[in-house]
Protein backbone atom coordinates (compact mmCIF):
# COMPACT_ATOMS: atom_id res chain seq x y z
CA UNK A 1 0.00 0.00 0.00
CA UNK A 2 1.03 3.38 -0.58
CA UNK A 3 1.90 6.30 1.51
CA UNK A 4 -0.98 8.19 -0.35
CA UNK A 5 -3.36 5.64 -0.33
CA UNK A 6 -2.52 4.87 3.50
CA UNK A 7 -3.08 8.04 4.51
CA UNK A 8 -6.37 8.40 2.52
CA UNK A 9 -8.04 5.74 4.49
CA UNK A 10 -6.37 6.54 7.71
CA UNK A 11 -8.56 10.17 7.24
CA UNK A 12 -11.31 9.04 5.62
CA UNK A 13 -12.29 6.11 8.43
CA UNK A 14 -10.96 9.29 11.44
CA UNK A 15 -13.46 12.13 9.91
CA UNK A 16 -16.34 9.26 10.02
CA UNK A 17 -15.01 8.79 13.34
CA UNK A 18 -15.09 11.91 14.96
CA UNK A 19 -18.04 12.81 13.50
CA UNK A 20 -20.13 9.88 15.55
CA UNK A 21 -17.24 10.99 18.79
CA UNK A 22 -18.52 14.90 18.54
CA UNK A 23 -22.08 14.12 17.77
CA UNK A 24 -22.16 11.61 21.05
CA UNK A 25 -19.65 13.60 23.09
CA UNK A 26 -20.71 16.66 22.34
CA UNK A 27 -23.69 17.40 20.63
CA UNK A 28 -26.12 15.19 22.98
CA UNK A 29 -24.98 16.33 26.16
CA UNK A 30 -25.81 20.01 24.84
CA UNK A 31 -28.79 18.91 23.04
CA UNK A 32 -30.08 17.53 26.69
CA UNK A 33 -28.71 20.83 28.16
CA UNK A 34 -26.26 18.83 30.59
CA UNK A 35 -22.60 19.38 30.53
CA UNK A 36 -21.85 16.95 33.22
CA UNK A 37 -23.03 14.46 30.64
CA UNK A 38 -19.68 15.55 28.50
CA UNK A 39 -17.60 12.87 30.88
CA UNK A 40 -19.62 10.00 31.30
CA UNK A 41 -20.49 10.45 27.03
CA UNK A 42 -16.49 10.61 26.47
CA UNK A 43 -16.26 7.14 28.96
CA UNK A 44 -18.58 4.85 26.94
CA UNK A 45 -17.21 6.63 23.39
CA UNK A 46 -13.19 5.75 24.40
CA UNK A 47 -14.19 2.34 25.98
CA UNK A 48 -16.62 1.21 23.07
CA UNK A 49 -14.30 2.30 20.42
CA UNK A 50 -11.42 0.09 22.30
CA UNK A 51 -13.79 -2.66 21.83
CA UNK A 52 -14.32 -2.22 18.62
CA UNK A 53 -10.64 -1.61 18.20
CA UNK A 54 -9.92 -4.92 19.98
CA UNK A 55 -11.93 -6.54 17.64
CA UNK A 56 -11.06 -5.33 14.55
CA UNK A 57 -6.97 -5.83 15.54
CA UNK A 58 -8.39 -9.95 16.19
CA UNK A 59 -10.08 -9.80 12.62
CA UNK A 60 -6.59 -8.10 11.14
CA UNK A 61 -4.33 -10.50 12.75
CA UNK A 62 -6.69 -13.45 11.87
CA UNK A 63 -6.51 -12.03 8.58
CA UNK A 64 -2.76 -12.30 8.44
CA UNK A 65 -2.56 -15.83 9.91
CA UNK A 66 -4.72 -16.64 6.72
CA UNK A 67 -1.21 -14.97 4.54
CA UNK A 68 -3.87 -12.25 3.54
CA UNK A 69 -3.08 -8.43 3.87
CA UNK A 70 -5.15 -6.59 6.25
CA UNK A 71 -3.25 -3.47 6.16
CA UNK A 72 -6.30 -1.63 4.62
CA UNK A 73 -8.90 -2.78 7.16
CA UNK A 74 -6.09 -1.54 9.98
CA UNK A 75 -5.83 2.40 8.37
CA UNK A 76 -9.04 2.60 7.38
CA UNK A 77 -10.89 1.04 10.77
CA UNK A 78 -8.69 0.60 13.41
CA UNK A 79 -6.01 3.74 13.11
CA UNK A 80 -8.55 6.05 10.80
CA UNK A 81 -12.33 4.96 12.60
CA UNK A 82 -11.50 3.94 15.95
CA UNK A 83 -8.25 6.22 16.65
CA UNK A 84 -10.56 9.27 15.56
CA UNK A 85 -13.58 7.92 17.50
CA UNK A 86 -11.62 7.71 20.70
CA UNK A 87 -9.92 10.58 22.14
CA UNK A 88 -6.63 10.85 24.52
CA UNK A 89 -6.97 14.61 24.41
CA UNK A 90 -10.81 14.76 25.45
CA UNK A 91 -10.13 13.06 28.21
CA UNK A 92 -7.19 14.73 29.65
CA UNK A 93 -9.78 18.08 28.90
CA UNK A 94 -12.72 16.33 30.56
CA UNK A 95 -10.06 15.42 33.21
CA UNK A 96 -9.11 19.24 33.77
CA UNK A 97 -12.46 20.46 33.70
CA UNK A 98 -13.41 18.26 36.23
CA UNK A 99 -10.88 18.74 38.68
CA UNK A 100 -12.44 21.94 39.46
CA UNK A 101 -15.72 20.63 40.47
CA UNK A 102 -16.62 17.53 41.50
CA UNK A 103 -13.05 15.41 42.32
CA UNK A 104 -14.03 12.59 43.06
CA UNK A 105 -16.43 11.79 40.46
CA UNK A 106 -13.71 12.56 37.97
CA UNK A 107 -11.18 10.69 39.95
CA UNK A 108 -13.91 7.62 39.51
CA UNK A 109 -14.25 8.34 35.70
CA UNK A 110 -10.33 8.51 34.93
CA UNK A 111 -9.56 5.34 36.78
CA UNK A 112 -12.82 3.75 35.35
CA UNK A 113 -11.09 4.72 31.22
CA UNK A 114 -7.41 3.62 32.31
CA UNK A 115 -9.10 -0.23 33.38
CA UNK A 116 -11.68 -0.36 30.99
CA UNK A 117 -10.19 0.79 27.74
CA UNK A 118 -7.47 -2.38 28.13
CA UNK A 119 -10.17 -4.89 29.46
CA UNK A 120 -12.58 -3.64 26.52
CA UNK A 121 -9.98 -4.14 24.11
CA UNK A 122 -8.60 -7.90 25.59
CA UNK A 123 -12.47 -8.73 25.03
CA UNK A 124 -12.57 -7.18 21.69
CA UNK A 125 -9.51 -9.39 20.79
CA UNK A 126 -10.73 -12.41 22.30
CA UNK A 127 -14.49 -12.06 20.58
CA UNK A 128 -12.65 -12.15 17.21
CA UNK A 129 -10.23 -14.63 18.40
CA UNK A 130 -7.50 -12.45 17.80
CA UNK A 131 -5.73 -12.07 21.40
CA UNK A 132 -2.28 -12.31 21.29
CA UNK A 133 -0.46 -14.89 22.01
CA UNK A 134 2.86 -14.32 23.84
CA UNK A 135 5.03 -13.17 23.30
CA UNK A 136 2.72 -10.85 21.10
CA UNK A 137 3.31 -8.26 18.45
CA UNK A 138 4.10 -4.78 18.95
CA UNK A 139 1.18 -3.25 17.74
CA UNK A 140 1.19 0.63 18.54
CA UNK A 141 -1.03 2.97 15.86
CA UNK B 1 -36.65 21.20 -1.74
CA UNK B 2 -36.98 24.88 -0.95
CA UNK B 3 -40.19 26.74 -2.30
CA UNK B 4 -40.56 30.25 -3.48
CA UNK B 5 -39.89 32.59 -0.09
CA UNK B 6 -38.51 29.53 2.00
CA UNK B 7 -35.23 31.28 3.47
CA UNK B 8 -31.90 28.89 3.32
CA UNK B 9 -30.79 27.08 6.33
CA UNK B 10 -28.19 28.48 8.23
CA UNK B 11 -25.25 26.99 7.04
CA UNK B 12 -23.06 29.13 8.98
CA UNK B 13 -23.78 27.18 11.98
CA UNK B 14 -23.14 23.53 10.21
CA UNK B 15 -19.67 24.85 9.79
CA UNK B 16 -18.32 23.32 13.41
CA UNK B 17 -19.72 20.34 13.11
CA UNK B 18 -18.00 19.56 9.24
CA UNK B 19 -14.43 21.13 10.47
CA UNK B 20 -14.25 18.82 13.38
CA UNK B 21 -14.00 15.70 11.14
CA UNK B 22 -11.66 17.74 9.01
CA UNK B 23 -9.27 18.42 11.84
CA UNK B 24 -10.07 14.59 12.86
CA UNK B 25 -8.45 13.15 9.61
CA UNK B 26 -5.91 15.58 9.52
CA UNK B 27 -4.63 14.56 13.25
CA UNK B 28 -5.08 10.95 12.29
CA UNK B 29 -2.45 11.44 9.52
CA UNK B 30 -0.19 13.27 11.35
CA UNK B 31 -0.43 9.96 14.32
CA UNK B 32 0.05 7.56 12.15
CA UNK B 33 3.30 8.89 10.92
CA UNK B 34 4.83 9.78 14.62
CA UNK B 35 3.86 6.08 15.20
CA UNK B 36 4.89 4.78 11.76
CA UNK B 37 8.13 6.37 12.23
CA UNK B 38 9.32 5.66 15.51
CA UNK B 39 8.36 2.42 14.66
CA UNK B 40 10.44 2.81 11.42
CA UNK B 41 13.86 5.01 12.71
CA UNK B 42 13.65 3.67 16.79
CA UNK B 43 11.67 0.45 16.52
CA UNK B 44 9.67 2.12 19.80
CA UNK B 45 6.29 2.48 17.88
CA UNK B 46 4.53 3.41 21.54
CA UNK B 47 6.98 6.24 21.67
CA UNK B 48 5.28 7.78 18.47
CA UNK B 49 2.22 7.65 20.15
CA UNK B 50 3.03 9.08 23.62
CA UNK B 51 4.38 12.05 21.45
CA UNK B 52 0.94 12.67 19.46
CA UNK B 53 -0.71 11.72 22.57
CA UNK B 54 0.85 14.88 24.65
CA UNK B 55 0.78 16.93 21.44
CA UNK B 56 -2.53 16.94 20.88
CA UNK B 57 -3.23 17.62 24.69
CA UNK B 58 -1.19 20.82 24.72
CA UNK B 59 -2.87 21.46 21.20
CA UNK B 60 -6.10 20.93 23.19
CA UNK B 61 -5.14 23.43 26.11
CA UNK B 62 -3.99 25.99 23.48
CA UNK B 63 -7.02 26.62 22.01
CA UNK B 64 -9.56 25.14 24.92
CA UNK B 65 -10.61 29.35 25.07
CA UNK B 66 -11.02 29.73 21.79
CA UNK B 67 -13.82 30.61 19.27
CA UNK B 68 -16.51 27.53 17.65
CA UNK B 69 -14.29 27.07 14.71
CA UNK B 70 -11.18 26.86 16.93
CA UNK B 71 -12.96 24.55 19.69
CA UNK B 72 -14.32 22.07 16.61
CA UNK B 73 -10.86 22.23 14.17
CA UNK B 74 -8.44 22.17 16.41
CA UNK B 75 -9.50 20.77 19.95
CA UNK B 76 -12.40 18.18 18.90
CA UNK B 77 -11.31 17.95 15.50
CA UNK B 78 -7.14 17.84 15.17
CA UNK B 79 -6.47 17.12 18.27
CA UNK B 80 -8.93 14.71 19.08
CA UNK B 81 -7.44 12.45 15.59
CA UNK B 82 -3.78 13.13 16.81
CA UNK B 83 -4.69 11.49 20.19
CA UNK B 84 -6.42 8.01 20.97
CA UNK B 85 -7.44 5.70 23.45
CA UNK B 86 -8.37 2.78 21.11
CA UNK B 87 -4.45 2.05 20.02
CA UNK B 88 -3.24 2.88 23.74
CA UNK B 89 -5.91 0.09 25.06
CA UNK B 90 -4.73 -2.30 22.38
CA UNK B 91 -1.33 -2.24 22.45
CA UNK B 92 -1.65 -2.21 26.48
CA UNK B 93 -3.56 -5.75 26.25
CA UNK B 94 -0.15 -6.56 24.01
CA UNK B 95 2.19 -5.57 26.69
CA UNK B 96 -0.09 -7.36 29.38
CA UNK B 97 0.72 -10.56 27.62
CA UNK B 98 4.31 -9.67 27.44
CA UNK B 99 4.46 -8.71 30.88
CA UNK B 100 6.35 -5.35 29.99
CA UNK B 101 4.48 -3.72 32.94
CA UNK B 102 7.09 -0.95 32.49
CA UNK B 103 5.55 0.07 29.42
CA UNK B 104 1.96 -0.19 30.93
CA UNK B 105 3.15 2.33 33.56
CA UNK B 106 4.78 4.57 31.64
CA UNK B 107 1.67 4.95 29.39
CA UNK B 108 -0.95 4.45 31.68
CA UNK B 109 0.70 7.12 34.18
CA UNK B 110 3.69 8.63 32.99
CA UNK B 111 1.95 9.64 29.59
CA UNK B 112 -0.89 10.57 31.09
CA UNK B 113 0.68 12.83 33.67
CA UNK B 114 2.78 14.69 31.08
CA UNK B 115 -0.18 14.91 28.89
CA UNK B 116 -2.50 17.00 31.98
CA UNK B 117 0.68 18.89 32.24
CA UNK B 118 0.56 19.84 28.73
CA UNK B 119 -3.00 20.46 28.68
CA UNK B 120 -1.79 22.81 31.40
CA UNK B 121 0.77 24.40 29.75
CA UNK B 122 -1.54 24.74 26.33
CA UNK B 123 -3.96 26.93 28.93
CA UNK B 124 -1.61 28.88 30.22
CA UNK B 125 0.15 29.94 26.93
CA UNK B 126 -3.31 30.08 25.11
CA UNK B 127 -4.66 32.84 27.53
CA UNK B 128 -6.72 30.42 29.45
CA UNK B 129 -7.02 29.87 32.96
CA UNK B 130 -4.49 27.02 34.32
Amino acid sequence: MTALRRALLVAAGAALGGLFRVVLAVFLPVAADDPALVAPALLVVNVSGSLLAGFLRGLALGEERKGRDPSGLEATMVVGFCGGYTSYSAFIGSLYTGLAGHLPWTIALAAATVVLCPIAAAIGMRGSGGYPPRPAQDSAG
Amino acid sequence: MLAAGDSFPDLAGLAPALLAPLGTALGAVVRDGLVRGARARLSRADLGLAVAQVVACFVAGLFAGGGAMALAFCVAGFAGGLSTWSSLAVDMVGWWRERRLGLIAFHGAGVLALSFAAFVAGRALGGGAA
